[in-house]
């Protein structure tokens, strides 16, 4: 996925990269590890100057709740969460919270409060902040972006250091919700807010390792936090965030060597910027979700599990990684796991397997499920029903329009009248959510294990009849064994049968085909070595590496140090 | 007198008008801001987020015309609302830091451009088939006729990036500290030199050509071989005679690119990464954010018709005509 927030024509077509030029940069980014990963010789001190996106101008914004407008780096940097999830590997690192446990029937959960805490202003972070954080978001609806409030039924506070969640059932993905994306804020200092919705927070007081030093609209700068509880760190004394209103510009100074870390689409990245200085300059592009071709299920002929498995099987993936995404975006795993982000989870099953360009299959599917070619040389049903239809995209998505065309023109090959239907977001997406598309193509929502892309994917209770707004299972999916498989993983705690229920949706999702994965999307990531080292990368994947990515920006920031 | 009262009548009726389409168009686009933010985050959001945000972002269900009478109730009290795409920065707030970069920026380039395509424009058009109109005229039409993205992206690539002799990106320095102290105004002049200049050579031609054709037609008039023949100055001749007359399509050409300055050079914005109000309309566009598109088309629409008035009122001094026939 390109980050659609600047305007199309800044991106250009890349070329498909040099695998002598990968090997390089792979050298080079195994010799700057070696020495960046021992913590002994961690410099103090230096400036990182980072820019997440061409968002244009900064307004004084540090409310950590306003998801999507909120400043980067508020959330992470100076606001804390009680858990830190590695969604490049699914670990959960103790980070507010020294530790958690779930109750045997899974329906509490008690956080222990790490006792050293201190926020920027000296004031001590104590049980009753997280309680008032809970409370301030229970009270305003508009602040409770994943629902935490139709789960949770109560909470106490036994102790200064300790808090126990009670659930209205068993429910363990709240973890993630409640534990890796709820900011924890000061009582003392948010009690006299009146309205937290519209709160800009001006100047910010958390317990992360940074503090607010200077605001302009083109520039701001954090400082270290001397109160921050982990001892020694950060490394960096400053990060500063200029404002860029295009990727062009930001370009330029990241090749210049000004800027330190980036999270930019950037077509022909290799040549533009790796290879003006191979010996400093690298990127990483992990895949973070899954780009799938949505067929509308409730639709003849697409509930046809055969017309499915035919699509899918026509369709040339590496075309679509090599020429649609510029090779930044490879084809996904049949099981729809977000590879190698979710290794852990994959079942044993389909270790090795992969999907595979095979139109002498799609065409036999074809036949034993009784379509014939018509003398158009497209195939029809026994009934004389023509196999045409759209493959909706919203225009402008440059990327993904490429795709669909090779898509079609795959399909075409093989005898179904494809067209592709490029239209504006809002239709696009309001037909998604109503049904009202033959195919769509789309992205996934992901967490730190595949249960969360699976139950936006497939859950039932995420779609929705025809003509009403479906939340995420645009293709309408309903079956009651993936629907016990969701709940058996979400009601227990216990990851043998966690990971049992993950290997039987993997099974449906390969063999049922309720959408058809087509490649990864893409986390952006470009960094220099010439100040700064300790970067995660492909043998450290410690954090997803995106300087847009919250809260995992502070566990990035907290491993770098001066060269 | 009354002529000028007419004119202040007819804008205030523009006026209103142009609220109300402000009002209106934004409203019929399909979408909200909700949906828009789940686009862009694409999947960073969790789906049912979107209910949160349509509460947090206050996206009505009310009627058209109780929407519509609360919005010009608000603007009564200055009141322009909560920007969506900056959430919850006050909409006057963003304008605010915004548009002096931009009244700067392009007032200054619009002036440059004006007078000085205007006065080549009357040079070129009193030696017409000399060599410097036979080499002025097409070169700068050339220029002009170049997408201006793609010039200011090679000046930027050239005169930025491989020789160095401008900054790169944004408004100032970063180092320095914005305020009235020399070193900050120092270095927003540095910073503003290459966009000016790129926006002065991509549209001076347009000037300069309307002033040289209209400045033929009057040439050929009597009075100018009148004045001629009285014997009076080149300079005088030029100026007065011919110029005056010619220059009045050139005012009102004036007076309204003086109008659009507040809605700022979006291309500009973007290749140079300066700082200004295009870029934030753009952002209001692309994420149905009413409040800030209304807040924008508003400064826009008072700024035009502010211009166009000035105008009339120059037209006023400059053509004694416009005085006489409405008396």
């Amino acid at each position: 996925m390109i980050p659609r927030s600047t305007i199309s024509f800044v991106y250009g077509r890349g070329r498909v990269f040099a695998l002598i030029s990968l090997l390089l940069v792979l050298i080079t980014l195994l010799a700057a590890c070696g020495s960046s990963l021992n913590t002994n010789t961690a410099r103090q001190g230096g400036t990182l100057t980072m820019v997440p996106g061409p968002v244009g101008d900064y307004t004084r914004n540090f409310n950590v709740f306003a998801n999507g407008s909120v400043l980067n780096g508020t959330q992470g940097l100076i606001y804390e969460t009680l858990l830190f999830f590695n969604r490049e590997d699914g670990s959960v690192k103790p980070w507010l919270a020294s530790s958690y446990q779930f109750s045997s029937d899974a329906t509490s959960i008690t956080f222990k409060l790490r006792p050293n805490v201190q926020w920027s202003d000296g004031k001590p972070f104590t049980s009753a902040d997280v309680l008032f954080t809970l409370r301030l978001i229970r009270d305003h609806p508009a602040i409770d972006y994943s629902g935490l409030w139709t789960v949770i039924t109560g909470m106490t506070a036994p102790d200064a250091h300790t808090v126990i969640m009670k659930l209205k059932r068993p429910w363990v993905p709240i973890l993630w919700y409640l534990g890796g994306q709820t900011y924890i804020i000061p009582q003392h200092l948010w009690s006299s807010v009146s309205n937290p919705v519209t709160y800009t927070n001006p100047d910010p007081v958390g317990t992360g390792p940074f503090v607010l030093k200077s605001f302009t609209p083109q520039l701001y700068v954090f400082d270290r936090n001397p109160h921050f509880w982990q001892p020694g760190k950060p490394y960096i004394n400053e990060v500063r965030y200029p404002s860029f209103n295009s990727n062009t510009s930001a370009d330029l100074l990241l090749s210049q060597g000004s800027v330190d870390w980036t999270g930019l689409f950037t077509p022909d990245v290799n040549k533009t910027f790796a290879q003006r200085d191979p010996a400093h300059n690298h990127y990483w592009f992990p895949p973070s979700d899954v780009i799938t071709l949505y067929p509308n299920l409730t639709k003849y002929p697409f509930n046809l599990l055969a017309v499915r498995q035919a699509i899918s099987a026509a369709i040339d993936r590496n075309t679509l990684y090599r020429i649609g995404e510029n090779g930044y975006e490879p084809p996904s795993h049949p099981t729809a796991l977000v590879l190698p982000a979710n290794q852990s989870f994959l079942s044993s099953t389909y270790a090795h397997t992969s999907f595979a360009l095979d139109t002498a299959r799609a065409s036999s599917l074809l036949g034993r499920a009784g379509f014939k070619k018509g003398s158009d040389g497209i195939y029809v049903d026994k009934n004389g029903r023509r196999l045409a239809f759209n493959i909706n995209v919203v225009s402008g998505w440059t990327d993904w329009v490429t795709d669909c065309q090779i898509m079609a023109s795959n399909l075409r090959a093989i005898g179904m009248d494809v067209k592709v239907n490029a239209i504006s977001f809002n239709s696009y997406y309001s037909a998604l959510q109503t049904g009202s598309f033959d195919t769509a193509i789309s992205y996934t929502n992901t967490g730190p294990s595949p249960y969360y892309l699976y139950n936006s994917l497939l859950a039932s209770i995420n779609t929705a009849p025809i003509g009403q707004p479906a939340t995420s299972n645009w293709e309408r999916w309903s079956d009651p064994t993936t629907d016990t498989l969701l709940q058996q993983y979400a009601s227990s705690a216990d990851p043998a049968v966690q990971q049992e229920a993950l290997s039987g949706i993997q099974k449906i999702m390969v063999e049922q085909l309720p959408t058809i994965p087509l490649i990864y999307g893409a986390t952006w990531y470009e960094y220099s070595t010439t100040r700064f080292v300790g970067w995660p990368d492909q043998q450290h994947p410690y954090a997803v590496p995106a300087p847009y990515a919250a809260p995992d920006v502070e566990v990035v920031l907290l491993n770098l140090h001066q060269v | 007198m009354r002529h000028l009262l007419r004119r202040i009548g007819f804008y205030l009726v523009a006026l209103w008008a142009s609220i109300t389409l402000n009002f209106l168009i934004p409203r019929l686009v399909p979408g909200n801001p909700a949906q828009v933010l789940i686009a862009r985050l694409q999947g960073r959001i969790d789906p049912r987020a979107e209910h949160a945000m349509e509460i947090a972002f206050g996206i009505s269900h009310d009627s058209l015309w109780r929407q519509y009478f609360e919005y010009l109730g608000n603007l009564a009290h200055g009141n322009l609302g909560i920007s969506v795409t900056y959430f919850p920065t006050p909409v006057a707030t963003v304008i605010g830091q915004d548009l002096p970069w931009t009244l700067a920026l392009m007032g200054t380039a619009v002036v440059l451009s004006f007078v000085g395509g205007t006065l080549l424009g009357i040079i070129v058009a009193w030696r017409r088939g000399s060599r410097l109109d036979a080499l002025l005229t097409p070169a700068l039409t050339f220029l002009s006729a170049i997408p201006y993205f793609w010039l200011a992206l090679v000046m930027l690539y050239v005169l930025g990036f491989v020789l160095n002799w401008f900054p790169l990106s944004g408004g100032y320095d970063l180092s320095t500290e914005p305020g009235w102290t020399p070193a900050f105004l120092l270095s927003a002049f540095q910073h503003a030199l290459l966009p000016a200049f790129t926006i002065v050579i991509s549209s001076i031609a347009g000037w300069l050509l309307g002033m040289r054709n209209a400045m033929m037609t009057t040439l050929s008039e009597d009075y100018v071989l009148m004045a001629q023949a009285k014997g009076l100055s080149q300079r005088r001749v030029m100026l007065a005679y011919a110029a005056r007359n010619a220059i009045l399509p050139n005012i009102t050409g004036f007076a309204l690119s003086l109008g659009f300055i507040v809605g700022g050079a979006l291309l500009t914005e973007i290749v140079f990464s300066y700082p200004g109000i295009g870029f934030a309309l753009l952002q209001a566009v692309q994420n149905s954010d009413y409040a800030l598109l209304q807040g924008i088309f508003l400064i826009i629409a008072v700024a035009v018709l502010g211009a166009n008035f000035l105008a009339d009122l120059i037209y006023v001094a400059l053509d004694p005509r416009v005085r006489q026939e409405r008396s």
